[in-house]
């Protein structure tokens, strides 16, 4: 690849022909191979302008000499507007006169003019500069708001002295050289070289880094930099998330994290995504109902937040599933996270990042920061926006004619003649009625409104923000569905005036209001195509009554039996810390979170077919409650010192967790009227019919020391000792630890005199183990529960439980190499991982045979599960000037997953789940090999000669079901007030296609896919019938995994800015225009509804939107 | 120095924090839950834990489902049903996955339940005695009759006597002798624990309530065990045994009050627990259609012609214990000995029938033609054809010879109750004839009859989890 030409800048006039090129070869570009050839200009100006803006001259100048201004908007705050006329002047000169009583200075470097501070304000110059003998120098180094930079890097050029900043940011230089030359550093900071001039006290500001590499990273408990960071985190931010128009802002993560893949289970909004980082550590228990063990730790602002849902247990979410039923189902608790208060998501993965979260990190962390205030003057933003969510998939189903066709050929075939309930082909429905089901069900168009309004500001010592916000987002179904959420957050932020008190206090609140209906429609939607019309003239539901009872089920019942469900939940931290002395810190978190649902479901006779509909004591009111309360102390010490030329920092401390969840669950029936149902005391029945409790504590002493020379060498220990409330007596205490190191090559001699092209390179590795207690409370407790039935008077004790009081804790061993370059300034990075984490010691619900009284008991597993995984990440810098900026980003992960041990598994209950060396993902099943061309069925191999397969000896495939690559590539471009991202994702993997979701075509009546009249002679009425056990065999085979991969255009971002003048007479601070769609364009090849959804489920939506933002 | 007492302050303030304390971590069980020891040590929470037991069987629905699943798989219904396991059991075409009406895990739960009990009682001190010998005899009892139930639908099974899952989670199964020599040391066992009389809550005081099981409610049983096991002479001692007990039992005269709660035919019945929004038996709700049959799961049955053609002309449950829904041009006959359906309708309390007199008649005749006391065996017989309305006593000529007479009375007079008309046929080695040639019913249902299909398949995910489970033949 030619870097060279990623770097060349193009001149003005070549510019529209640049934006052409873009346009035509947009692959091309998109890959950035694009190389623009440089033209000359004049290098005199020619001007007349009065009472001009600087941004405004810059602008004339740069069209006259094709040179290019570098700065930043906001060093031209403090500039004045001038007067100027130049005729023909050298640019020089011009310049000289532009920046003459500004507070700004210039460079020229080859075509670009570099716009800087004035150099740095150097006061108190001693007025006996002539003395020659070397004088002592006193100073302070601060960032461009004026606090104090600690540990900043001062040495005298030519010599060996130099010193660091105390903790106020001073420093003080000893016997130094009159006009010595002082060169300043410090992590994150552009270095700046100052010239003595005999001064005694200097003040030094320096400008934060542009690099990529000098952002901050969250780890938790401390921060750190890309460039100094020993772990692998990757950090998605809240600009990236903002940009996305969904309600939960984990789908805002999807492809953007190496490492991490995240599965949509449907479009409704609150629905669950199934979310693995690092692939499956742990073997499911298919008849566990819990299914959290592979679940990442999820920490906002420091309290650890439950990825567990809120829909009662006993009740169940309707369409969003229910909880107990599989994967997650219910509705996802970070629906209830304001994606517009995110300033940014972090995701820690290797031993070295998470082992300091002990035994939760088994599966990564996932830290979650909301937005804290900036100094300044108040300011008052406001960002609306509105759209419309689209189906993005539909099937091609068989019409009327075609399907009436498969259904008269599948009675023929089994020599059979409708009966008297096959009302579709025998007279009692019309069969010259044709729905689109499809269009009916899932494709009404969902509106989606969303409005933030923030206010934040404050001085240098104290931030604060408050902010609201409400958003609506409706359905693709029939009837009147929508979720609704308002929520509010207050960030505030103290440091004393002598910098050694500190605290931070944030909230924040959501209500959120679901009402969504008890089915997902699109299960609904292979309908016979000659189905009854759903209303009646009357407007009624049309049951299609034959001899007073319903042929059919009405599939919009259900939206008369609405499930809402009303959340509320509170996030709040306080921070406070303390310097008792110089580099020590005491510190503490203190965090409390109070999550609640409120589920009701009012189930009216009329959602009854009849004759049902006059039942009176199916009229039913349940209720749910759900309330979850976390709290967290966190003290700690945090002690930093400096020696030799490194940077020592230790940091111990201890955490005291408690959870308690409760939740209840009632149903109250036996109503005489509908109009009764939401008042229980109507009821003549009323059951408690869900009561839990649990209270989980957590406790543990967690220790970090961190060693930094001369930012080239780093290394990193970190320690915890937990205990955990879910393991039994004498097994709750567990130690985990990690080590972490980086060389940061680049900063060797022989690489930098060598490889100039290098700007940076570090290696890093890392190796620790971290744990986890993921499993529900109380499984080391074998116990009963009671039930509100009673049997002669009394309550039923049923056995909730068996137990096995000797599982311990279980271990995941973390390894990871890295190597991180940077080229050409930074502009290109790339960075490369590889991790091989292996889980031994197992603890899951070991499935039992259902004679021994239960589906399964807590046990540790002798199993060895490796993930192993490269990760590539390639951000570049394609072009970067005044006006235009155009960077790319790429990320790809190539997993693998593999059951390296597991002793004597044939005498377990997992001889046919697992095999030993391949993926847990696999699926073992029948091989299809085709259709007969003979008897026109299906046909498979086979030991035997009678061509039927049998179970276990014909399993002869095992395919994995699960991602072979995925990632995401973005391109980001900016010219001007124009801001364009387009997002990219794309995985490639095999999936359960359509079959798993269709019977046999024309078993019954429903509708089939079109191209299933292709093969007429498969079409039956009888599961009996040859076509019919073939196709029980097909729904086993490997017919049905098929390729699932896709690429998705995920997101679109485009956005203007309004120019500065025009924001100048609306008296605005900044206004904003935009346009975001989310789920644009999907390429696959899936037979199915949504290769990552799957089934018979809502596909993610096409969201369009188009919004506004102004700040006062 | 203010400062060095601020920071003392701090650090020590601080320091009280940091000391974590195991005591934190250790929690108690959940005021949710009752750890499983502390059930045993108390008569009420014992009591609670066994009287759950029939909670969850009348709950779950056991009769109904017997009565469904085994009555697919005979010739006592027509299906309506669309659903692929009562197609499965309809067309006697069952398969290992395991089906959604399948009572294996349910049955397994109850008899796991009952070792509990009964290991949870031994050697226990803290209960009275006669509490004790009460609950061990009711446990032993539900053991006896799950295990019963079981290895006439699968024939060899895993004998689980304990609570253990370690020793029972890689068992192999005992064949049909074992399971039968377990049933019955149990039942003795239990015979001899057993109070004589029912009784309530307490354990001990009588009650007029024939919901828990008695000393004859373990003969009754077991009379029917021994005639299975072709042990004619105990069978015969065992029904006597409660024929006898007239002070408890007579057969009901009104047909119509046979399924009541408490009717003085009933050795054991099931309650409907409290509270119940639906106030009828799950047999009443789910078996007496008002309206056409549908394509569900439940509901979706009603009574097959083959059936319907077997009453004799007067017969009395024709008229009383089989209703109709008329769906002009068609006519849905259904079980209706239980008379509340699922709308609520009909006044009188129903319990769920488990064991009553009439089969103990029904044993005894049984019994004595095959040890050839035909005189006996015709009195007895008689005695449930004049309840039901046949005044003409047995008559070879009409009735065809005793034996056959017998199993013909089971099957209009027990039909629909837990499955007896498919172990009579599996039993008596009828299945074939009946199902298979030369009756073929099972080809008119629209199956391929195979005499594999008399025991149901082990269900294959148990044999995943134990590699120890053999299949049955045939699946």
């Amino acid at each position: 690849m030619d870097f060279t030409a990623l770097c060349s800048i193009p001149r003005r006039r070549g510019f529209t022909k640049t934006m052409r090129i873009m346009k035509i070869t947009a692959l091309i570009i998109l890959l950035g191979f694009l190389h623009l050839s440089a033209t000359s200009f004049s290098q005199n100006v020619t001007l007349s302008l009065k009472n001009t803006s600087l941004d405004r001259i810059f602008t004339e100048i740069e069209r006259q000499t094709g040179y290019n201004f570098i700065y930043f908007q906001n060093q031209l705050d403090k500039t004045r507007a001038i007067d100027l006329e130049a005729v023909n002047l050298p640019l020089e000169s011009t310049l000289e006169l532009v920046f003459k009583n500004q507070p700004l200075t210039y460079s020229i470097e080859k075509n670009f003019i570099v716009v800087k501070q004035k150099p740095p304000t150097v006061v108190g110059v001693d007025t006996n500069n002539s003395m020659v003998p070397p004088t002592d120098i006193h100073g302070r180094v601060s960032d461009s708001l004026g606090n104090a930079l600690v540990g900043a890097s001062v040495t005298v050029k030519g010599s060996k002295k130099g010193t660091q900043t105390d903790e106020q940011g001073n420093f003080i230089l000893k016997g130094v050289d009159d006009n010595a030359i002082l060169l300043v550093s410090f992590t994150g900071f552009e270095p700046q070289t100052i010239k003595r001039t005999g001064s005694k006290e200097i003040r030094i500001q320096l400008r934060g880094s542009m690099s990529k590499l000098d952002e901050t990273v969250v780890k938790g408990y401390y921060n750190t930099t890309e460039r100094l960071n020993t772990g692998d985190v990757t950090t998605v931010k809240g600009e990236t998330i903002n940009e996305q128009p969904v309600s939960d802002p984990i789908l805002a993560l999807e492809g953007r994290v190496p490492g991490l893949y995240i599965q949509q289970t449907s479009g409704v909004p609150g629905a669950y995504s199934t979310i693995m980082l690092r692939g499956q550590n742990f073997i499911h228990n298919p008849n566990n109902p819990y299914y959290n063990d592979n679940d990442p730790l999820y920490v906002v602002d420091g309290v650890p937040y439950s990825s567990t849902t809120l829909t009662n247990n006993a009740l169940g979410g309707g369409v969003l599933g229910e909880p107990m039923n599989g994967v997650g189902a219910g509705m996802s608790p970070f629906n209830y996270l304001n994606p517009a208060d995110i300033e940014s998501i972090a995701v820690l993965k290797d031993a070295d990042a998470t082992a300091i979260y002990g035994s939760r990190g088994a599966n990564g962390v996932i830290l979650i920061t909301t937005k804290k205030g900036r100094a300044g003057n108040a300011k008052f933003d406001v960002n609306v926006y509105s759209g419309m969510g689209q189906v993005t998939k539909t099937f091609d189903f068989l019409n009327t004619q075609q399907y009436l066709q498969m259904r008269h050929t599948a009675f023929a075939n089994d020599g059979l003649t409708p009966g008297s309930t096959d009302y579709d082909v025998n007279g009692v429905w019309d069969s010259t009625r044709y729905t689109n089901w499809q269009k009916t069900l899932i494709d009404n168009g969902a509106h989606f409104t969303n409005a933030q309004a923030t206010i934040s500001g404050g001085n240098t010592n104290t931030q604060y923000t408050i902010a609201g916000g409400y958003s609506n987002q409706g359905t693709l179904y029939p009837g009147n569905f929508s979720d609704q959420k308002a929520s509010a957050r207050v960030n505030l932020t103290h440091l004393s005036e002598n910098q050694r008190f500190h605290f931070q206090f944030s909230a924040d609140y959501m209500n959120d209001n679901s009402y969504l209906p008890q089915i997902d429609f699109t299960t609904a939607v292979t309908l016979a195509p000659d189905a009854p019309a759903i209303y009646n003239q009357n407007g009624t539901l049309n049951w299609q009554i034959l001899n007073g009872t319903n042929t059919w089920q009405n599939p919009l019942s259900s939206t008369l039996t609405p499930a809402k469900a009303i959340s509320d939940n509170l996030i709040s931290n306080f921070n406070i810390g303390y310097e008792l002395f110089r580099g020590l810190q005491i510190k503490s978190n203190f965090g409390y979170t109070h999550t609640q649902m409120n589920q009701t479901i009012i189930i009216p006779s009329s959602s009854y077919a009849p004759p049902e509909n006059t039942y009176s004591f199916l009229r039913a009111l349940a209720q749910g409650t759900t309330d979850n309360q976390t709290w967290i102390i966190e003290p700690q010490l945090n002690y930093q010192h400096n020696i030799a030329r490194g940077h020592l920092d230790v940091l111990v401390g201890s955490t005291f967790q408690q959870n308690i969840s409760t939740s209840i669950a009632t149903v109250a029936s036996g109503y005489v009227a509908d109009a009764l149902i939401p008042d229980p005391l109507a009821a003549s029945t009323f059951q408690i019919v869900g009561n839990t409790y649990t209270l989980y504590r957590y406790n543990a002493g967690y220790g970090r020391i961190n060693y930094n020379w001369a930012e080239k060498y780093l290394l990193n220990l970190t320690g915890r000792r937990d205990g955990s409330s879910r393991f039994g007596p004498g097994k709750q205490f567990g130690n985990f630890g990690a080590i972490g190191a980086g060389w940061i090559f680049s900063k060797e001699h022989f690489v930098q005199d060598n490889l100039r092209f290098l700007s940076f390179g570090k290696l890093r590795a890392s190796y620790g183990t971290t744990g986890s207690d993921q499993i529900t409370d109380y499984q080391f407790l074998s116990t009963y529960s009671a039930n509100s039935s009673t049997y002669q008077g009394i309550t039923e004790l049923y056995p909730t439980r068996i137990t096995n009081p000797y599982y311990a804790w279980e271990e995941v061993k973390k390894l990871e190499g890295g190597l991180d370059l940077g080229f050409l300034k930074d502009r290109i990075l790339i960075n490369v991982s590889y991790y091989r984490n292996r889980t031994n010691n197992q603890l899951v619900g070991y499935p039992l045979p259902q004679f021994t009284g239960f589906s399964s008991v807590e046990a540790n597993f002798p199993a060895n599960i490796q993930n192993t995984g490269y990760e590539f990440t390639l951000n570049t810098v394609n072009i970067k000037t005044h006006h235009l900026s155009w960077t790319s980003s790429i990320n790809l992960t190539i997993p693998s997953n593999k059951l390296v041990s597991y002793p004597d598994i044939a005498n377990t209950p997992y001889e046919y789940t697992y095999v030993v060396g391949k993926s847990l993902f696999i699926k073992e099943m029948y091989h299809y090999t085709g259709i007969s061309s003979q008897t026109g069925l299906y046909t498979f191999e086979t030991k035997n000669a009678n061509g039927q397969p049998s179970y276990p000896q014909d399993i002869l495939v095992t395919k994995p079901v699960t991602q072979q690559y995925y990632g995401g590539f973005q391109n980001s471009v900016t010219y001007r007030g124009f801001k364009l991202d387009v997002f990219f994702q794309f995985v490639k993997q095999l999936g359960s296609n359509y079959l798993v979701n269709f019977p046999a075509p024309g078993i019954v009546n429903q509708d089939q896919p079109a191209f299933v009249l292709k093969h007429p002679n498969l079409f039956t009425t009888s599961y009996g019938s040859n076509a019919g056990t073939a196709y029980g065999y097909l729904q086993q085979s490997d017919a049905i995994i098929s390729d699932a991969s896709f690429i998705r255009l995920k997101n679109i971002a485009l956005s203007y800015q309004l120019p500065a003048e025009w924001q100048k007479r609306m008296h605005l601070q900044m206004a904003r225009l935009y346009l975001q769609i989310q789920n644009l364009l999907t390429i696959t090849h899936y037979q199915g509804l949504d290769p990552e959804t799957g089934g018979l489920n809502l596909p993610p939506l096409r969201m369009i939107t188009a919004g506004v933002q102004v700040a006062l | 120095m203010q400062l060095l007492y601020k920071c003392i302050w701090i650090v020590g303030l601080f320091t009280i924090l940091f000391i974590g304390c195991k005591k934190f971590v250790q929690v108690g069980a959940p005021p949710t839950q009752l750890v499983t020891s502390s059930v045993f040590e108390n008569s009420a929470t014992a009591t609670s834990a066994l009287t759950g037991i029939y909670t969850q069987m009348s709950n779950n629905g056991e009769s109904y489902w017997m009565a469904l699943n085994n009555g697919l798989l005979a010739d006592e219904f027509m299906n309506y049903s669309t659903q692929q396991p009562n197609i499965q059991l309809y067309t006697d075409e069952m398969t290992a996955v395991v089906s959604p009406n399948s009572r294996w895990d349910p049955i397994y739960n109850y008899i796991y339940q009952a070792n509990a009990i009964i290991g949870g009682l031994q050697n226990n001190g803290n209960i009275d005695l006669a509490i004790e010998q009460q609950l061990t005899g009711e446990a032993l009892f539900i053991r006896a009759f799950w295990l019963f139930y079981l290895t006439n639908m699968y024939g060899a099974i895993p004998l689980v006597t304990t609570t253990s899952y370690t020793t029972n989670g890689t068992m192999s199964r005992s064949s049909q002798t074992e399971v039968y020599r377990q049933i019955i040391t149990d039942l003795s066992q239990a015979q001899n624990m057993l109070n004589s009389n029912y009784v309530d809550g307490s354990d001990t005081t009588i009650t007029t309530e024939r919901t828990r099981p008695t000393r004859w409610s373990a003969a009754a049983l077991l009379s029917r065990v021994y005639l299975y096991t072709q042990k004619y002479d105990s069978a015969e001692i065992e029904a006597t045994a409660v024929i006898n007990n007239t002070n408890l039992y007579s057969l009901c005269q009104n047909l119509n009050n046979v399924f009541l709660a408490n009717s003085t035919e009933a050795i054991w019945q099931l309650q409907v627990p409290l509270p119940n929004s639906n106030v009828a038996t799950y047999d009443g709700q789910n078996f007496i259609l008002i309206s056409a049959p549908s394509t569900g799961t439940t509901g979706s049955t009603a009574m097959s012609s083959e059936f319907m053609s077997t009453f004799e002309a007067g017969d009395n449950r024709l008229s009383n214990w089989i209703g109709s829904f008329i769906s002009a041009p068609d006519t849905f006959y259904f079980p209706n000995k239980y008379k509340v359906d699922n709308s609520g309708a009909g006044s009188a309390p129903e319990y769920v029938m488990v064991l009553r007199l009439a089969e103990q008649y029904l044993i005894r005749a049984e019994a004595e033609a095959d040890l050839g006391d035909s005189t006996d065996a015709i009195t007895d017989l008689d005695a449930i054809r004049s309840r039901a309305g046949l005044t003409i006593p047995y008559n070879p000529l009409i009735n065809g010879p005793l034996l056959t007479a017998i199993l013909h009375e089971r099957q209009v007079e027990l039909f629909t109750e837990w499955g007896h008309r498919w172990f009579d046929l599996v039993r008596t080695g009828n299945a074939n004839a009946v199902l298979g040639s030369p009756g073929n019913i099972c080809q008119q249902k629209g199956g391929a009859w195979s005499s594999n299909s008399e025991l149901y398949p082990i269900p294959q995910s148990e044999r995943t989890a134990d590699p120890n489970l053999t299949q049955n033949s045939g699946y």
